[in-house]
């Protein structure tokens, strides 16, 4: 194996005080391999922010050392940490009147001489940055007309023109809408795939992050910190107990969080296919504790192969408003 | 979603990249746009130069200022005189001036981010006011007699290096005060505030002077190019083009601000020392114009945001040289309109540039919401 993009040992990270310094995350060991996206998960305030400002090294660690590429943060300027780490953040930046091309540019700081001169080289690597986050249509328009989508996938652009060994994101999808969500989850990976390069991102969006990510790195309360594959952070139950509400639930099967219902009322749904699925929601969005076996007091939704549903008891109709207000007015009986 | 596996690959490696597709192709050179208007500048800047020697109390034709200007012989051997001695000088000045309020206001609007921020408003010209006001209005005290001379050089010199201390005298606290806060906009408050609590000093050393102190302080408040001769220029020229080089040797690093301080960092920057840098010059910038020709409002602010507006970008390394250009034809301008009275005297200067400045101040913010400038 090659050396590993982020390497960190015996990582404290925290704040320090006049009275001392106060550790949020303690003794952490982790390492990220060259391809591979990790995505970093936990509840508000809980110093995810905290771990990534200390690997950026924009905060000192409270103890412990990391290394990028192999090279230790700790002796190196500015100046070579940017030739090892692209960093894209939450804010929204107010670049002004400037082709986005201009804005990819400026990711080659750390390579140009004093003057800022740029080499056919320099232009060949900027041509390559816009193309592997596949913005050529972008290119040429002013970075001010930008969506927010559009804008974050130009600054990747931009942290990938440093030639970095790792590209590190703070919650880039903060202010994007749901497609444009997926659409950056989906470049970072092709990224980190395509190109080799360790890409570390905190998220917000985490059934999507459980969706996309090599390895989640997952904080829970108590400064409690889990690194595995998806799959086996979901299987210990690490994501339950870092989120955990009165009124939320983890679904495990779903890798998806659920309303938690009353429990008064069971439902049965029976037949396949989209249908089903969709029954159940309804179902559930109503109050419905979904039950796989029949038994009394138990509402059954049966679904026939057009797709359209029948209780048994009252008829209904066949579609799925209909079974919602159905299911309402079950509900509401059964309740009172 | 789908996400196609592809086998991992190196990073980009030199020579590996096939045909540049067209949407990429031409990007890499700057527009026509950026060097047409550099041109049309540099052109403007020549016509005003030669109409701002020519004209004033005696009217000098064009073509007689490009001859004398050429060493040639003019129609009217006074008009030389007039030339080299006194239009020369102010044209020069003028150009200067108007050239280090536009690089200190452009430095000032990048590092703070902020559209409407220059010397004036972060409180660089009060310190060196309150220079100038030390020197011209203490000078019935023992301090002041050594320069009462009636400014002879030794007054210029003490009056160029009380502004600029009193310049750098409000920066010192808030280069402190921004090394330590990254808030752009603190800074800027505090820089305000340092403006505010000068001001109040000024305020009284002008509530106690002489009348005849009060009226050379009140004719420097107008703001005029005419008080810097030849012998003023040995002391002023150098500063100012020390301020500009500092701003033309650090376009890209101004560049990598325009995306903020974080990202700035992240791409290699060393913002802590850029700031210290930027400054400095500023101040310097500031400091001598306003020891020279008094504190001439609006031209700092406005200066940059028309370079914006003509050469559609925010790319420094055009916008330096654009700056510079622009400067010193407003400048001039400025000068020229000031004449409009004709022999009968002059307006102040300050009176011009401020209704020059001040409808492209509210033009500018009210374009502003289009992200046409940075902040």
């Amino acid at each position: 194996m090659s050396t590993p993009a982020i390497e960190a040992t015996g990582l404290s990270v925290g704040y320090r005080s006049r009275g001392g310094s106060r550790a949020v995350l303690a003794d952490l060991d982790f390492a990220v391999q060259p391809g591979e996206l990790v995505c970093l998960l936990g509840p508000n305030g809980i110093g995810k922010s905290t771990l990534l400002r200390t690997i950026s090294r924009i905060q000192p660690p409270l103890a412990g050392r990391i290394r990028l590429g192999g090279v230790d943060l700790g002796g190196i300027t500015q100046h070579q940490l940017a030739r090892l780490l692209g960093v894209v953040l939450t804010e929204r930046v107010q670049i002004g009147a400037m082709p986005a091309y201009r804005v990819v540019e400026l990711g080659r700081y750390a390579h140009l001489d004093w003057a800022g001169r740029l080499t056919a080289a320099d232009h060949e690597v900027v041509r390559w940055a816009i193309r592997a986050v596949g913005a050529e249509h972008l290119a040429h328009r002013d970075s001010s007309e930008l969506s927010d989508g559009e804008r974050q996938r130009i600054m990747i652009a931009r942290a990938l023109a440093q030639e970095p060994a790792v590209l590190l994101l703070d919650e880039p999808t903060a202010f994007l809408d749901v497609p444009s969500r997926v659409d950056l989850m989906g470049l970072l990976r092709t990224l980190a795939r395509r190109e080799g390069i360790a890409v570390v991102v905190s998220s917000h969006d985490l059934e999507l992050a459980l969706r996309t990510a090599d390895t989640v790195w997952l904080v829970a309360p108590g400064g409690k910190f889990y690194a595995g594959a998806p799959e086996d952070i979901v299987q210990g139950g690490h994501v339950a107990e870092a989120f955990h509400g009165e009124r939320i639930r983890f679904r495990p099967e779903e890798r998806a969080f659920r309303l938690v219902g009353e429990g008064r009322c069971r439902a049965l749904v029976e037949g396949e296919g989209l249908g089903a699925v969709l029954a159940a929601a309804v179902l559930e969005r109503e109050g419905y504790e979904i039950v796989t076996e029949r038994c009394p007091e138990t509402l059954v939704v049966a679904i026939d192969a057009r797709e359209g549903w029948r209780s048994e008891g009252p008829a209904a109709g066949t579609s799925f408003a209909a079974l919602a207000s159905f299911a309402r007015s079950r509900g509401a009986r059964t309740a009172a | 979603m789908t996400t196609e596996i592809v086998p991992p690959l190196p990073r980009y490696r030199r020579g590996e990249s096939g045909a540049a597709p067209d949407a990429l192709a031409g990007l890499s050179r700057r527009p026509a746009r950026e060097f047409t208007v550099l041109a049309v500048l540099l052109a403007t800047l020549g016509l005003a130069f030669v109409l701002g020697v020519g004209l004033g109390s005696v009217t000098i034709p064009p073509r007689d200022v490009v001859a004398i200007l050429l060493g040639g012989e003019p129609e009217r051997a006074s008009w030389t005189i007039i030339v080299e001695s006194v239009r020369l000088p102010r044209a020069l000045t003028a150009v200067m001036a108007g050239a280090a309020l536009g690089i200190a206001g452009l430095q000032m609007q990048t590092l703070l981010r902020n559209p409407l921020a220059d010397p004036y408003v972060l409180g660089i010209s009060s310190g060196a006011s309150l220079g100038v006001a030390l020197v011209v209005l203490a000078s019935g005290t023992t301090a002041g007699a050594i320069f009462a001379g009636g400014f002879g050089l030794g007054g210029d010199v003490a009056v160029a290096v009380a502004a600029v201390v009193g310049a750098m005298l409000v920066l010192g606290p808030a280069l402190v005060i921004s090394a330590r806060v990254t808030s752009p906009a603190t800074v800027l408050i505090v820089g305000l505030m340092f403006g505010y609590a000068i001001q109040a000093f000024v305020t009284v050393l002008v509530a106690g002077a002489s009348p005849e102190q009060l009226q050379r302080w009140t004719a420097w408040g107008f703001g005029s190019f005419t008080a810097v001769d030849w012998s003023k220029l040995p002391i002023f020229a150098p500063i100012v083009l020390a301020g500009i080089a500092i701003a033309a040797a650090t376009t890209k690093q101004l560049n990598a601000l325009l995306l903020g301080e974080a990202y700035a960092r992240s791409m290699g920057l060393n913002t802590r020392r850029m700031r210290i840098a930027t400054m400095a010059g500023a101040s310097l910038l500031a400091g001598i114009v306003t020891a020279f020709c008094g504190p001439i409002a609006f031209l700092g602010v406005a200066i940059p945001h028309i370079a914006r507006a003509l050469l559609g970008t925010s790319d420094h390394r055009t916008l330096v040289p654009a700056v510079i250009l622009l400067g010193g034809v407003l400048a001039l301008a400025a000068q020229i309109v000031a004449l409009l009275p004709g022999s009968a005297g002059t307006l102040p200067l300050n009176a011009v540039t401020s209704l020059i400045g001040a409808p492209v101040v509210v033009f500018v913010i009210l374009r502003s919401r289009r992200g046409a400038f940075t902040g």
